[in-house]
């Protein structure tokens, strides 16, 4: 089905208690919310494309740039941290040749995120939007292997 | 342990969370029905004022206050919040509320939006919580059939719609009043008080934001009445917690226990004691925000009290081990903080940058004197002069770290 | 109510807040985000103590009885190290800026004694592979936009205090990502294309927003022995070239600075208010139609070309005075002089930052009140050494029509640069009905007005910055209108 900015604009209001759940399906449909979406956006709601952005950049769920296709986040929580999470990143910046936060890799990002409230389960690794729970130095490869 | 009271979990595992007729049966929903045919919401209001129940998600604020303040603006458009974003590191108690007794939440926000007055009711839920989202969806057309939401509750005069809002991935949006810009389409900063939300909260509204642990409690409350809370526990914040233990205990979960116990008691009798081989160092209390507690802490009772040394906060109990790392420790607090700030003021902004920065340098053991006195200035200014708390937040584990750990956090040095 | 400060009694009303009773009673207190009616509290400088406890002066709203101390140890050290820490990104950098020696930051930094940084390692101290981290991360989080004749902008220098976000009229700046990754700036960091107003370069603290120019071609100009380097002194720049430099602070004295400075001529723009009124009072007269929107402000111009189209149609079509003046000069005052046009360099001094967008064919440069005190500053005039001279008035010896009542006593240029002033004047002479707009907010609502037929009138006349030209974008800094 050919899903549009717009036909995602209609599903809503234009109130602006919509404008984040707008920001989040535009940006999980396409990957990201480009430059000529906030325009739309901004028109429809009619606001400011600076405070659509300004709004858009501050979540981490609304991505303002495309990510690469391969996207590995890490959890280094307190909980996760003394669960050898740092370990895990290391494993994965040894692995990939990357370095954590490195943002110029056009094919694979390491991230480390902030808590996902899987503390029980953790260190969690979310590979392309799937979550691997207590995650072991020694699990980097098998589950890389499937991504690379 | 099996004598004593369950509030919040008396339902975990015992029914399915998807069905609203097996919360009825379990006793579910007597508490708007007792609402709604025998109080008015200034009766009801007293009767939380009473039972002392005060703000699960951290600041222990009163919460028969907060909702008598809203009650009594004579505005007819104010809304109620249920705080479900949760994004305090280690803590996932309320997303637990969410998956096993949704319908208790759902009371709970009907109830306390009555009182307030509120004709609509949001669930502000951290984002990454889809599967707790679905539920409360699943839960919230179950109450609509059942005509406990709906324009006439129970065919009374009371209205009420709840919204579920998904966040978007900000751990200040917890604080009520990112939160309340969040739902506005804006960046999730704090604001300016007063005026306060209660005044003038979500489009200019008063509105009652109120996290879901304390929320779940209400339904209770109005059934069993305050007095009858307020014998549970402790005396100078009643009712039961739930507690999420983590890391060298035996039994890492969320437990619901009585406020007022000791730590020890709560690693000792529902952690299962320290993880064999393991030995006790400190124990991180209320999240990445949180306080540390030595050995001699070990004795003092948690509870929300102004004064306590070590405040409870969100509950969240991480007990750390000898052999943990202090170096990853402090550059997981630093960093947690240097993304989650929200850049609004200068000494947060800039400070928890500097500080993530030194927290690496420490790691790699390549720390000067000048750093050493950096972080002094650094960890003041987030004390002292941050537009929010989440300054002092960033500031008080790495804070208490170099207080009682300097010899291993400087061990490495130059 | 009464409120100590200090240990001293003050007056004071509810609703004020401590940092304005404190400007009222000349108590200082620093401040880099606080501006006219926005106080967001934000750089956390201008602390004051109440009990103990450290608060924010700006947005704190004043108490009966409360006590206030705005100089302890806490608030010094307070000030001390919030400035450092925005200090630390900024040191080393100041030479090369515009702004060196007129930057908040660096004043407070100064006063403050913020010398030795400790927040960031010293630069022999990384290793290269720190080093390269830094040249990556700087890369990535500084944007340069030079992209446009009027404002020059890098988020190398910016204290992020949000004081273009909340003055621009058109949005055009946002608060962008989160943390220490935050940036001013436009909207997916796109080249700024708004009606540069300037007030953003005007209030801009620190050297992050300033003025686009040329200034080593001009000062090339000022020496270039062949050149004929003429002035036009903008009437409203009267009103703030004091506040740049303070020994500036009569007409004939600046008359006297630009020539030493190198200036040939100095002219009074109010000669070219005069000619331009002169040819609007024509096409009013001439025209049958309503709704005439006067052209004289470019960033009006400007915004209704970009948000209201439909409307460039009203705009009275008149040369600003200063390509009017440029246009005599170039033409009949150098022919009469014998002098070859290119051997002259015309040069406004200006309020006005949208001028340095227009196109001018005989105006060769536009600079604001700004440039000016930075030329004077490169040129180390001793300002207290010139003499007061006069404007040359050959000019309107020679071109004003005969009979005509020009310059007589200089009103029509004081009540031009600001709002109303032209409309006024043009609309008495023409017999006509007129509306004003001040600032955009008035602006938008006539706009809309417009289109929804809701006004019938004949002269309309906007001033996108507040107050008009007299509060322009170019003004000096430190003038408070």
């Amino acid at each position: 089905m050919n899903v549009t900015t717009e036909k995602i604009l209609l599903e809503f209001d234009p109130e602006t208690k919509n404008l984040l759940p707008v920001l989040k399906k535009i940006s999980a449909r396409f990957g990201h919310v480009a430059k000529e979406d906030a325009q739309k956006i901004a028109d429809y709601f009619s606001l400011p494309l600076s405070e659509v952005f300004e709004t858009a950049s501050f979540y981490d769920l609304v991505k303002t740039q495309k990510d690469p296709p391969l996207v590995i986040q890490v959890c280094s929580g307190a909980n996760c941290a003394i669960k050898s999470a740092n370990r895990v990143i290391r494993e994965i910046e040894n692995q990939l040749h990357i370095k954590a936060g490195d943002m110029f890799n056009p094919k694979v990002k390491l991230e480390i995120i902030s808590c996902l409230g899987q503390c029980g389960s953790g260190p969690v690794v979310v590979v392309n939007g799937n979550v691997f729970a207590r995650v072991a130095p020694n699990d980097v490869d098998d589950i890389l292997r499937n991504y690379v | 342990m099996e004598t004593e009271i369950k509030i919040i979990t008396q339902n975990w595992g015992r029914i399915n969370p998807q069905s609203i007729d097996e919360y009825i049966a379990a006793g579910g929903y007597q508490a708007l029905f007792k609402f709604i045919k025998e109080m008015d919401p200034e009766i009801a209001v007293e009767e939380i004022k009473t039972s002392g129940l005060c703000g699960r998600g951290g600041a222990g604020f009163p919460t028969g206050l907060k909702l008598e303040s809203v009650q009594k603006e004579k505005v007819t458009e104010k809304y109620f919040i249920c705080n479900l974003d949760e994004s305090e590191p280690g803590t996932y108690k309320d997303r637990m509320i969410a998956e096993n007794d949704p319908h208790m939440l759902i009371e709970g926000i009907i109830i306390a939006s009555l009182i307030v007055g509120a004709k609509k009711a949001f669930i502000y839920i951290n984002g990454n919580y889809k599967k707790s989202a679905e539920i409360l969806e699943r839960a919230v057309g179950q109450a609509k059939q059942k005509v406990f939401l709906g324009p006439a509750i129970l065919h009374s005069r009371y209205g009420l719609e709840i919204e579920i809002f998904e966040g978007a991935g900000a751990y200040i949006c917890g604080e009520e009043t990112a939160l309340i810009n969040s739902i506005e389409g804006k960046r999730g900063e704090p604001r300016m008080r007063p005026p306060f939300p209660t005044q003038s909260g979500l489009f200019g509204k008063p509105t009652a934001v109120n996290n879901a642990e304390t929320i779940a409690n209400i339904p209770w409350i109005i059934e069993n009445g305050g007095a009858e809370f307020a014998k549970v526990g402790s005396k100078k914040s009643p009712g039961t917690k739930l507690f999420i233990l983590d890391g060298a205990v035996k039994n890492r979960d969320v437990v619901e226990a009585p406020l007022g116990i000791t730590l020890k008691e709560l690693i000792d009798n529902y952690g299962g004691g320290i993880y064999a081989g393991k030995e006790f160092w400190f124990a991180q209390v209320g999240g990445s925000s949180g306080r540390l507690a030595l050995e001699k802490d070990l004795e003092m009772k948690l509870e929300y009290d102004r004064e306590a040394k070590i405040p409870l906060g969100s509950g969240a109990i991480l007990v750390v081990d000898k052999m943990a790392d202090i170096h990853e420790l402090l550059l997981s607090w630093a960093s947690f903080f240097r993304r989650e700030s929200c850049g609004k003021c200068v000494p947060c902004r800039e400070g928890t940058f500097r500080l993530w920065e030194i927290a690496k340098r420490l790691r790699d053991g390549e720390i000067s004197d000048r750093d050493k006195a950096a972080i002094e200035d650094i960890l003041w200014t987030l004390n002292n002069t941050t537009f929010c708390p989440l300054g002092k937040f960033a500031a008080t584990a790495f804070g208490d770290a170099l207080q009682y750990f300097p010899k291993e956090i400087y061990k490495l040095s130059k | 109510m009464k409120i100590k400060i200090n240990n001293q009694e003050y007056e004071a009303r509810a609703g004020e807040t401590i940092y304005q009773v404190c400007q009222k009673n000349r108590i200082k207190i620093p401040t880099l985000c606080s501006l006219k009616d926005f106080h967001e509290g934000l750089c956390r400088i201008c602390v004051v103590e109440q009990n103990g406890k450290l608060i924010t002066s700006c947005n704190k709203q004043v108490s009966d009885g409360m006590e206030i101390a705005t100089e302890s140890e806490e608030v010094s050290r307070a000030r001390r190290i919030n400035l450092e820490l925005l200090w630390s990104d900024h040191a080393g950098k100041c030479v090369t800026c515009k702004k060196n020696r007129k930057c908040e930051l660096q004043d407070l930094a100064e006063e403050y004694k913020i010398e030795n940084f400790h927040f960031v390692p010293r630069k022999e101290e990384l290793t290269i592979g720190e080093e390269l981290d830094l040249l990556k991360d700087n890369r990535l989080r500084v944007v340069v936009d030079e992209g446009n004749p009027a404002i020059s902008r890098t988020t190398e220098l910016c204290v992020e205090c949000r004081r273009c976000i909340n003055v621009c009229p058109t949005k055009e700046f946002g608060f962008n990502n989160r943390a220490g990754d935050v940036v001013v700036g436009t909207p997916y960091e796109k080249p700024l294309d708004c009606i540069f107003c300037g007030q953003c370069v005007k209030d801009c603290p620190v050297g992050a927003i300033t003025d686009k120019n040329d200034l080593p071609k001009i000062i090339g100009e000022l020496d270039d022995l062949k050149k004929m380097a003429v002035a036009l002194v903008d009437p409203a720049i009267l009103e703030s070239v004091a506040f740049e430099q303070e020994e500036m602070d009569s007409k004939e004295k600046i008359v006297g600075v630009l020539q030493a400075i190198g200036f040939e001529k100095v002219f009074d723009l109010g000669f070219g208010m005069e000619l331009m009124l002169e040819q609007m009072e024509k096409k009013i007269k001439d025209s049958p139609g309503k709704n005439i929107i006067l052209g004289h402000c470019p960033s009006l111009n400007l915004y209704i070309q970009k948000y209201y189209p439909q409307f460039v149609e009203n705009i009275l079509n008149v040369a600003n005075p200063d390509e009017i003046m440029a246009e005599h000069i170039k033409r009949d005052y150098a022919r009469e002089q014998k002098i070859n046009p290119d051997d002259i360099a015309v040069i406004s001094i200006s309020s006005c930052t949208a001028k340095k967008v227009s196109k001018s064919e005989n105006l060769d440069y536009v600079i604001t009140v700004r440039e000016l005190g930075r030329i004077i500053r490169q040129k180390n005039i001793k300002l207290a050494d010139i003499k007061q001279t006069d404007f040359n008035n050959e000019l309107v010896r020679s071109l004003a029509p005969p009979g005509a009542k020009l310059l007589l006593n200089g009103k029509s240029a004081k009540n031009i640069i600001r709002t109303g002033g032209a409309a006024e004047i043009l609309a008495k002479k023409t017999k006509a009905k007129y509306v004003v707009a001040d600032g955009i907010e008035q602006i938008k609502n006539i706009l809309n007005n417009l289109s929804k037929s809701r006004i019938e009138t004949k002269i309309i006349e906007g001033m996108v910055c507040p107050g008009g030209c007299v509060n322009g974008g170019g003004q000096s800094r430190n003038f408070k209108f």
